[in-house]
């Protein structure tokens, strides 16, 4: 009895262990990732969020890292893993603070593609993630900086949405 | 020489003497027979009439040689009926009869009648031509005696309708042979058209269609059977052909239907006419073959019918067919006693399993069921389907009952409907709305030009509705313009007819729950090309808007529980929905302390763009306390404040904007920032609510 309850405890440690060693690693890549990306060194970032993504489903960086590797695929003008990257994103993080530019990223990619209808539905979560209220200002502002340390800004306007990255005007969405 | 001279004169004598007493003889004959015929047409008139069992009428006999006899003006009239026309009249009959069988068997064969203007008063003696049928057909029997016979008849009406100087009738022109050896062939054309009677003639003025339906139709008799090998029709661009057999009292027929390019653009429709000409020219005709099924055509093949005659009965016992690859049944009776009923079940997809079918958009369920008497009818009908919208399918059923309808004819070949009480019928799923129709006018004239043109009025509640529609059978699916009014009717009477249309279109709103008061005044119009588009204006003059969810929101948010009851002198708007977007234009409200101006488009991905132009009298907004402050910091002596919104975003939680104006400005100036965004803050909660409810 005493011998199976000792195992019981031994296949517990090494589990639990386990797990710390799965949140170590998903951790260590992801902070790897940010510093790549810190030192401009983007490509280096890339692998370490992509290795996180195949490797670590349920890991608290995922979404960020799933974020980034599409951000990377898109600067590459990958189009195809960028849009797969960003839909899987916006299909399983509809409260993420980076949906709307994930939606920017994903009306861009469909614009180059010529796919209006998924543009419809795009631009309609866009708006649906923010309900504005202006009584005095004409704009809400919304920013966010991503795991490829790019500086994201979304500016609400009661017809319109403008999008920025870097502080440069990526995508200006009217309704 | 004397004597040769004597007989060569005497030979001509003999001739010429021979041939005077045969013309003799031959015109003493005809004087005879038609001396015969004239003396005892009464007798012919009698003979016939006991065969019909009505009186018949003829008006003169003539013989003429050698094997014509003619009978002119020709009437059977029914003793029990109150119509002054006749159930049948015929111009002239010919009969042509065989010189041979006479001289050889001493037996009066007629090979050949011709029929010039027969007309049939179809619906004026029903009862006649139910109790007569088989009596005519025993006639052409008789007449045959199994030798070929010949039946021709030119211009044959049945009348619809008339008056004193027109009728609307189906004109036929056909042949009909039957060969000795049980064949039977008929060829011919049927129309449809207006037929005017001047000075006792009668002439055709206009048809309803370009070209009159053509038909074959080939049959043999077959032991008491009609085995009917072809029978096709053919119009324009319809084709159909069926083949079949009649035993007994029971008709089986199957064949296949097209219309050619009956899917058209409307672009296509408007050809160059010297073009077309020119091209008509160099081109051979095509003579339609045989039924194909066509893409871009309405196609109706594998037909299946099986059609039972009784004596007061024809029993539809099943008639399926492929509309264009939607599977359609077709079931129902034509019982013809006193009144004739009508009773038809019309299914798509019959076979499927209840399971699927009652998932399936294309299902539809139609019945008819008509009773008439005497010219005029009532009617039900009822058709159920799904509505598919954002992957949810809901069972709707319109019903419309029909009481009291009788069509008259009046001149100018103009026809009137007349309804004299209609209840309109929406379900969808469990929410049952009727709006009745009372005294409804249908002027209508349907053999006109191209372009087909009908005027109606009717009481609605306690209202009126009055409007007119055009269509173009030859254009593509009729191209349907309507234009209508509807005036005087209490608001409150329209929740149901609001409620109707919402659900047509998923965008009006449903939720008025008697909760608007007053005189409704609107106009609609309709047009189908280049797309369905439906535009107009209401208006609500005196009346009242209580516990209407904007003016609830607003009361709340303004804490002025005034609102929630505003009573207005007009309230109006003008309105487009359209497949894409529904939109309300110069939308005003006039009440004496409260107004409102704008517009507002909501799209069919519910995405709305709208203005609005609030005032609210000072003296209500000082009822509130919030406003009290604010009210006190501008200007306390302005009769009223005006507040510009912008409304965007989705139509379930819309986006706020507080346009600019002066009181904004002022209040700009005196607030601190703190102060601003905190305002701002509640607003967006109570923006928040409002988009809960």
């Amino acid at each position: 009895m005493h011998k199976i309850l000792g195992y019981i405890a031994i296949f517990f440690l090494v589990f639990s262990l386990a797990q710390v060693s799965y949140a170590q690693e998903d951790k260590v890549l992801y902070h790897s990732g940010v510093n790549a990306a810190l030192n401009g060194e983007t490509d280096f970032a890339f692998v370490e969020f992509h290795s996180l993504v195949n490797g670590y489903r349920r890991s608290p960086y995922y979404k960020e890292a799933l974020f980034g590797v599409g951000e990377y695929y898109y600067s590459i003008k990958d189009y195809a893993n960028a849009a797969g990257s960003f839909s899987k994103f916006i299909e399983h993080y509809s409260e993420a603070a980076s949906l709307p530019f994930a939606i920017a990223y994903l009306i861009k990619i469909n614009k180059l593609a010529g796919t209006p209808q998924i543009i419809y539905d795009l631009k309609r979560k866009l708006i649906e993630f923010m309900q504005l209220s202006l009584l005095f200002s004409e704009f809400k502002e919304y920013t966010c900086t991503s795991a490829l340390n790019r500086q994201y800004k979304a500016r609400y306007f009661i017809d319109k949405i403008e999008i920025y990255i870097d502080g440069k005007l990526f995508e200006e969405i009217h309704f | 020489m004397a004597n040769y001279s004597k007989k060569s004169i005497s030979k001509p004598v003999i001739i010429s003497a021979a041939l005077t007493v045969i013309i003799l003889i031959s015109v003493l004959g005809c004087e005879l027979i038609r001396t015969y015929l004239t003396s005892h047409k009464n007798e012919i008139e009698e003979h016939l009439a006991g065969y019909l069992n009505q009186k018949v009428s003829i008006g003169s006999i003539h013989y003429v040689p050698p094997s014509f006899i003619i009978l002119k003006d020709i009437s059977v009239s029914c003793a029990n009926s109150e119509s002054k026309y006749n159930p049948i009249v015929v111009k002239r009959i010919t009969l042509i009869f065989s010189i041979k069988e006479i001289i050889r068997n001493k037996n009066m064969l007629i090979s050949k009648i011709y029929f010039v203007r027969p007309e049939f008063n179809l619906f004026d003696h029903p009862d006649f031509f139910k109790e007569n049928v088989a009596v005519i057909v025993e006639a052409i029997k008789f007449l045959a005696k199994g030798r070929p016979l010949k039946i021709i008849t030119e211009d044959a009406t049945v009348v619809l309708e008339r008056n004193a100087t027109a009728m609307q009738a189906v004109l036929a022109n056909a042949k009909l042979k039957i060969n000795s050896d049980n064949q039977i062939a008929s060829y011919g054309t049927v129309d449809l058209c207006v037929l005017s009677n001047k000075n006792n003639r009668i002439q055709k003025e206009k048809s309803l269609f370009d070209k009159p339906l053509s038909y074959i139709f080939l049959a043999a008799l077959d032991e008491g059977d009609i085995k009917i090998n072809t029978l096709k029709f053919t119009k324009g661009n319809f084709h159909a052909a069926f083949k079949g057999r009649f035993r007994q009292n029971l008709l089986r027929l199957k064949g296949a239907s097209t219309v050619e390019n009956f899917y058209r653009t409307a672009s296509s429709v408007k050809r160059n006419v010297f073009i077309s000409k020119i091209r008509s020219l160099l081109l051979y005709q095509r003579i339609p073959q045989k039924v194909d099924v066509l893409v871009g055509g309405l196609n109706i093949f594998d037909i299946d019918c099986l059609v039972r005659f009784n004596q007061d009965k024809i029993q539809l016992e099943n008639i399926a067919f492929y509309l264009n690859k939607i599977p359609v049944r077709l079931q129902g009776s034509i019982v013809w006693l006193e009144k004739i009923l009508l009773d038809l079940n019309i299914a798509t997809f019959p076979d499927q399993p209840a399971y699927l079918r009652g998932n399936n958009p294309k299902k539809l369920d139609a019945k008819i069921a008509v009773e008439a008497s005497q010219g005029v009818f009532d009617g039900k009908f009822s058709l159920d389907f799904l509505k598919t919208t954002h992957n949810n399918k809901l069972a709707q059923k319109i019903e419309m009952i029909v009481k009291g309808a009788a069509l008259g004819f009046l001149p100018d070949a103009q026809q009137k409907l007349f309804i004299s009480r209609i209840s309109c019928a929406y379900t969808s799923g469990s929410d049952f709305h009727a709006f009745p129709l009372q005294g409804m006018e249908v002027l209508f004239n349907l053999i006109d030009k191209k372009t087909k043109f009908l005027k109606f009025k009717a009481k609605i509640y306690d209202g009126f509705l009055k409007g007119h529609a055009v269509f173009n059978p030859d254009n593509i699916l009729f191209n349907p313009r309507f234009e209508f009014m509807i005036k005087d009717v209490s608001a409150r009477e329209l929740d149901s007819l609001v409620f109707s249309l919402s659900r047509m279109y998923q965008k009006l709103p449903t939720k008025l729950g008697g909760k608007i008061g007053g005189k409704f005044t609107g106009r609609a119009s309709y047009k189908s090309l280049p797309s369905s588009q439906w535009t107009g204006a209401v208006a609500i003059e005196d009346g009242y808007l209580d516990n209407v969810q904007f003016f609830v929101w607003l009361a709340d948010f303004f804490n002025i529980p005034e609102l929630k009851r505003v009573d207005f002198k007009k309230i109006s708007s003008e309105f487009m929905i359209t497949d894409t977007i529904t939109q309300l234009d110069k939308m005003y409200l006039k009440a004496e302390e409260v107004g409102l101006a704008g517009i507002f488009r909501l799209e069919n991905n519910e995405l709305v763009s709208s203005k609005l132009s609030l005032t609210i009298a000072t003296r209500l907004l000082k009822t509130s306390p919030k406003f009290q402050l604010l009210l006190a910091l501008v200007d306390k002596d302005i009769p009223e404040l005006t507040f510009n919104f912008q409304l965007s975003g989705v139509y379930k939680a819309l986006n706020f904007k507080w346009l600019e104006s002066d009181f904004k400005r002022k209040l700009q100036k005196i607030l601190p920032g703190f102060i601003e965004r905190g305002i701002e803050k509640k607003v967006e909660r109570a923006i928040k609510s409002i988009a809960q409810h």
